[in-house]
Parts: C-alpha cells; structure tokens; sequence
C-alpha cells in the first residue's frame, strides 16, 4: 500500500525551507523527501496559488528556470500545518496503538 | 505537443509561468512519459482556469454588492430629504439649496466610495469605472422615480411651492401635475446621464485612492489546494 503524506503545496513548502529552488530542483527534492512525483501542471499550479497569497516569492530567473524562496508568512503558515498535523497524528498513534493493546 | 498544452492555460496565467513550465516539461521530458506528463499538464490547466473563474466570480460579487449597497443607502437617504423637505416641512419658496447642496456632495462622495471599495475588492480600472456609472445611473433614476412618487402623491402639498406655481404658469401646461410630471420627464434623463458621468469620473478616482491605500494581506491558509491532506491511497 502507497502511503501518500501532505498536499502539493505543504510539500512546497518544505522543500523550500530547506533552501531556494527552481521546478525541477523542487520536483526532485519533493521526490526525494516524500517519495511523491508531482507533474508539471500540479507543481506550477500550486507554486502560483502560494506567491498570490505571499507564501513564497519568486527570485531572478537563471535563463528559463527561476527559483523560489519561502517568505516568513509561508514558514509560519507551513509550521502551523505540521505542527497541527502532528497533534493529529500523535492522538491517531496513540488511539491505534490502545486498540491493538 | 507537450508545448502546445501549456496553451490551455489562461493567457495572463501563461505569460507569467509559461516559459517557467515549458522549460519545466523539457527538463522532465527524459525521465517521465509524454503521457503522463500531458495528462498532469491538462489536469492544471483545468484547475487554474477553474480557479480563476471562481474568483473571478467572487470578486464580481463583492463589488456588485458593495455598489448596491452604497446607491442604496444614498437613495434612501436622498428619499429622507424630499420627503422631509417637500411633506413633514414643506415651505412655499421651496428654499432648500442648502440641503440640495449638501445631499449632491453626500451622492458625489458615495460615487468615490463605490470606486473605492470596488477597488478593495480587487476590481481592475474597468470594473471600478462600471461600478462607478452603474451607481450614478442608478442614483439618479430613482432619485427622480422619488420625486414622482412624492410629488404625485402629495400633489396638494407640494403645489404651493412659490417655484412651482411660477413655473406651472409659464408652461402652459393644462394642470400643476401634468407640469410637474413633464418636468420631471426632462430632468430624468438629464439628472440620470449626469449622476453616470459624475459616478465614471469620481468612481475612478475613488480607485485610484483606494488601490494606492490597500496594502494586500497574505493569506495564510493552505486549505484551498488540490490533493489530500493526509491522502491515503491503495
């Protein structure tokens, strides 16, 4: 069974706190960290609905390849997401790990 | 073909991403298959022009809604005054420049307001300039439907204006409501045309205040992305 963790743009946004990056090197490290594939179309999708709403920001374009960098609010809003995912997934471990007890 | 594709997107989309995607499909072209790659690009492009019309959508709303809202309240308000001034306090020189006066600054006023917020609601120039007309014409129109009520249905209060009498005797007209009616017929069309021209000129300058005031706040949700939050799939 595949386990598919986050949505495109949590996944973003991780890759981007670990430092600025262009699609395709997002693509790979998205790849690497969560083992997801994402398309062309769902990264450029997601990477332009998070710049309308200021969570990142695009850098000088290096020919045809422009990188991106999370803004502040991005890193707060991304923390936010994990650090409410975890609640949830720490009460989901426990609550599964009382049923098999 | 796969460059063709990028072509379903929304154009103003394209030109800020497409040679970003494209130069991102050829870097991924060698190590995924075309077809993959094609349905995740039509899959986008749906998406965003969907997403586009949504907000396109909800942006039309606001400012509709905004717009009535202001003409509303200025028709009201305006209604309060005629019948203030011509029923509960009606005066035979029907002398009320001051409040004539003062209720065309309060609509000239409103007409900025209604560009202002259209232009908080992410209006471009054109959307602020119809928001702007619409109001004026909308203003005007029922200010004069106003004064065809009141002056129709207070007929006998409102014929001992001084002006009225003075005007009615020069008209030649065969009664004080046919002059009045007729009156009114020709000031609807000016007053109407006016208040639209006045709400063009005044609604854009209205944007124009409220577009170089309006800082845009981030959101800071992530909620309205595609995908799973946590999606678990066989």
């Amino acid at each position: 069974m595949e386990v598919r963790f986050a949505e495109p743009s949590v996944l973003i946004l991780i890759s981007l706190a670990g430092g600025p990056k262009h699609g395709y090197a997002l693509i790979k490290d998205i790849e690497e960290i969560a083992g997801a594939a994402l398309g062309p179309g769902t990264l450029y999708g997601a990477l332009s609905r998070l710049e309308q709403r200021g969570l990142v920001e695009p850098l000088p374009a290096e020919e045809r390849r422009r990188p991106y960098r999370i803004t502040a609010a991005g890193a707060e809003a991304v923390q936010a997401y994990l650090e409410h995912t975890r609640q949830v997934a720490d009460l989901g471990l426990r609550r599964l790990g009382a049923a098999h007890a | 073909m796969l460059d063709r594709l990028i072509r379903l997107y929304p154009a103003r989309w394209r030109a800020r991403y497409g040679d970003e995607l494209t130069q991102l499909v050829r870097d991924l072209r060698p190590s995924r298959p075309a077809a993959r790659l094609a349905a995740d690009l039509v899959k986008g492009a749906l998406r965003v022009r969907m997403q586009e019309g949504l907000s396109m959508g909800s942006r039309n709303r606001a400012v509709i809604g905004r717009t009535a809202l202001v003409a509303g309240l200025v028709w009201l308000g305006l209604t309060t005054e005629i019948v203030l001034t011509n029923v509960v306090f009606p005066t035979r020189r029907d002398n009320d420049t001051i409040p004539v006066l003062v209720s065309y600054l309060c609509v000239f006023a409103a007409l900025a307001l209604v560009g202002l917020l259209a232009a908080r609601a992410g209006a471009d120039a054109r959307g602020q300039l119809v928001a702007g007309i619409a109001a004026g014409l909308a203003i005007g129109a029922l200010t004069i439907a106003t004064f065809a009520v009141v002056d129709n249905v207070w007929l006998d209060v409102v014929a001992h204006q001084q002006s009225k009498i003075d005007g009615f005797a020069r008209s030649g007209a065969t009664s004080m409501r046919a002059y009045i009616n007729q009156s009114l017929a020709g000031g609807a069309m000016f007053l109407t045309l006016a208040f639209g021209a006045f709400g063009a000129m005044l609604s854009l300058a209205g944007g124009l205040a409220g577009q170089s005031r309006w800082t845009r706040r981030p959101g800071s949700g992530l909620s309205d992305d595609p995908g799973p939050v946590a999606g678990i799939s066989d």
